[in-house]
């Protein structure tokens, strides 16, 4: 979760609390984050012959905000946003090793998957290897390397520039007044 | 609300219904369901609703979610017959990815259009614009099934009012949000007040009502009971049986009365034993059960919750039950995996395996019909 400090303006129209026009401005930062992850998506480079994920685009499906105070708290509730955008170091949870697809026909599947179906897979691990394969029994095919853990480093471009969001927040406030206005008239 | 609490709030429905006939339940009733295409076992949908909703927080991925669900559907004997292989199959990627996409997908949709149209949003953001999101192979043709729903063009953009009756419309699902199909690749954007005046969408002036939302702030419309002899309310006895409710002068599911009585509200009957749980018993406790109900009060159920859910739960044997494992108890009383004496005389314990390698216990003295005297989750033992 990330908040979000916007300026509000001084003097309100009649009939219009501070509470309408900080959900106003909640919206407008969820409207940067969703616009900023699709664009993510269309651009997002893709690995020779692997499927598009629609990672991003689950990520901008995943966003909410809400006000909070003078601030808009930012909720990305998918798996590994947060990962991607502060860093970190991923270890094994459930298994000795963390398998990272290497055949587009695996993508986006956990190895304990394949062999729940059919035990189709036969683990590699050269001696004194930090790494090791999965491979398809029947075809010799590499589908899996694994690693002991891997290390992301933060990337802050997941969400847009705080200025992209803070713009969007203030247009927001401006066509809540601008509505309000016209509606007293 | 988070769409992970939206989805937990749905009831769980199995029926022999296939995907068509749910879309023609009336949407105020459908979507309170949690149902999926011609299934009727409870355990498969309470582990499909729970992991969808894991999935929906960003706690579980879709692999993770195909992996548990195969799983549930081991414990409950699942069998896809001459389905094998088909996108009726529960087994398959494309049918259990169906599930959680559109289960997470719609409950997502759900809480963006809530905080969409709340006052302060509609105010600078009056109307929603429909775009392509994500690219198709062979896109359907949204622009002509704008126009033939009677949507608007402006400038050449599909755009309408937050709460223009177009957005239900164009859905598939009868919901004002995405998706609006199955695969559509179709989204929505905002369009803020000044462009939408500029357009020609709205009136300088015009306010936009936000839609209205109940006490639970969900935007459902209440389906009215309007008498036994109601031909809406037969049908829906004949599709779902004691699974569909009145309550008070509004049609329920039986799941929504679980949940209340869950969460210490009210009671609930849950019907008398079944030949399924007469089959573990005989001799004089056989008798004894013939033709006894279980019923459960709120305050039973909050009793137990205050000793077994969440941090509660002290002992290590036991995993701490969750607010949906209470939807089972009709299920466990209807069909148990096993039944075993318990440790007082008269005393029986219902058991049913559950996804997250638990076994939820009933216990119930079946010498003074069918008293409830225990609800808790134990951890499966280990070499299980």
């Amino acid at each position: 979760m990330l908040k979000l400090t916007v300026k509000s303006p001084a003097k309100l129209p009649d009939g219009m609390t501070s509470r309408t026009l900080s959900l106003a401005a909640a919206q407008g930062v969820q409207v940067a984050v969703v616009r900023h992850l699709r664009r993510r998506h269309s651009t997002a480079s893709r690995r020779a012959g692997f499927p598009q994920s629609g990672y991003w685009l689950d990520a901008a499906a995943s966003t909410a905000t809400a006000p909070a105070g003078d601030a808009a708290e930012v909720t990305v509730e998918k798996e590994g946003v947060a990962l991607h955008y502060y860093g970190g170091t991923v270890h094994p949870v459930t298994g000795k090793a963390l398998a990272i697809p290497l055949d587009p026909s695996v993508a986006g599947k956990n190895p304990r998957e394949l062999n729940g179906l059919a035990d189709s897979l036969a683990l590699i691990w050269p001696k004194n290897s930090s790494h090791g394969f999965l491979k398809d029994k029947d075809t010799s095919n590499l589908l899996y390397l694994l690693v002991g853990s891997t290390r992301h480093k933060a990337d802050r471009s997941v969400l847009p520039e705080d200025g992209e969001m803070a713009a969007e927040a203030e247009s927001a406030m401006a066509n809540a007044i601008m509505a309000m206005e016209d509606a007293g008239k | 609300m988070t769409a992970s609490e939206k989805i937990l709030q749905k009831a769980l429905v199995g029926s022999k219904l296939d995907s068509r006939m749910w879309n023609g339940i009336q949407a105020g009733l459908r979507d309170r369901a949690f149902f999926s295409s011609q299934i009727e076992s409870a355990r498969i949908l309470h582990s499909a609703r729970e992991l969808s909703s894991r999935v929906a927080s960003g706690d579980l991925s879709v692999s993770d979610f195909r992996l548990k669900m195969r799983h549930a559907l081991y414990l409950d004997n699942y069998d896809p017959g001459d389905r094998r292989g088909t996108v009726k199959d529960l087994l398959t990627e494309k049918r259990l990815d169906l599930i959680v996409k559109t289960n997470v997908a719609q409950a997502r949709g759900y809480i963006q259009h809530l905080q969409a149209t709340n006052e302060g949003a509609l105010l600078a953001y009056p109307c929603y614009e429909l775009v392509r999101v994500a690219e198709r192979k062979q896109p359907r043709n949204w622009a002509a099934r704008w126009r033939n729903a009677g949507g608007r063009f402006f400038g050449g953009r599909m755009i309408a009012v937050k709460t223009d009756p177009i957005w239900t419309r164009i859905s598939a699902f009868g919901n004002p949000f995405p998706p609006f199909d199955w695969g559509s690749g179709m989204g929505l954007d905002e369009v803020g007040y000044a462009e939408a005046v500029k357009l020609g969408v709205i009136e300088r002036g015009e306010k936009i009502e936000p839609p209205k939302i109940d006490f639970n702030g969900k935007l459902e419309a209440t389906l009215p009971f309007k008498g036994h002899n109601d031909p809406e309310w037969l049908r829906l006895k004949d599709a779902f049986g004691d699974q569909v409710v009145y309550n008070g002068d509004a049609i329920a599911w039986k799941g929504e009365i679980m949940q209340g009585v869950a969460r210490g509200e009210g009671s609930v009957r849950l019907g008398k034993s079944t030949q399924t749980l007469l089959s573990h018993f005989s001799g004089l406790d056989r008798e004894h059960l013939e033709n006894t109900s279980l019923s459960l009060t709120g305050e039973w159920v909050a009793q137990h919750a205050s000793k077994h859910m969440g941090e509660n739960e002290k002992d290590p044997h036991n995993i701490p039950l969750a607010a949906g494992d209470f939807e089972l108890i009709p299920s466990l009383w209807r069909n148990p995996d096993r039944v075993v004496r318990g440790k007082y005389a008269g005393s029986s314990v219902l058991t049913m395996e559950t996804f997250d390698g638990g076994i939820l216990n009933l216990v119930i003295d079946h010498r003074s019909g069918a008293m409830p005297l225990s609800f808790y989750k134990q951890k499966m033992p280990e070499g299980r």
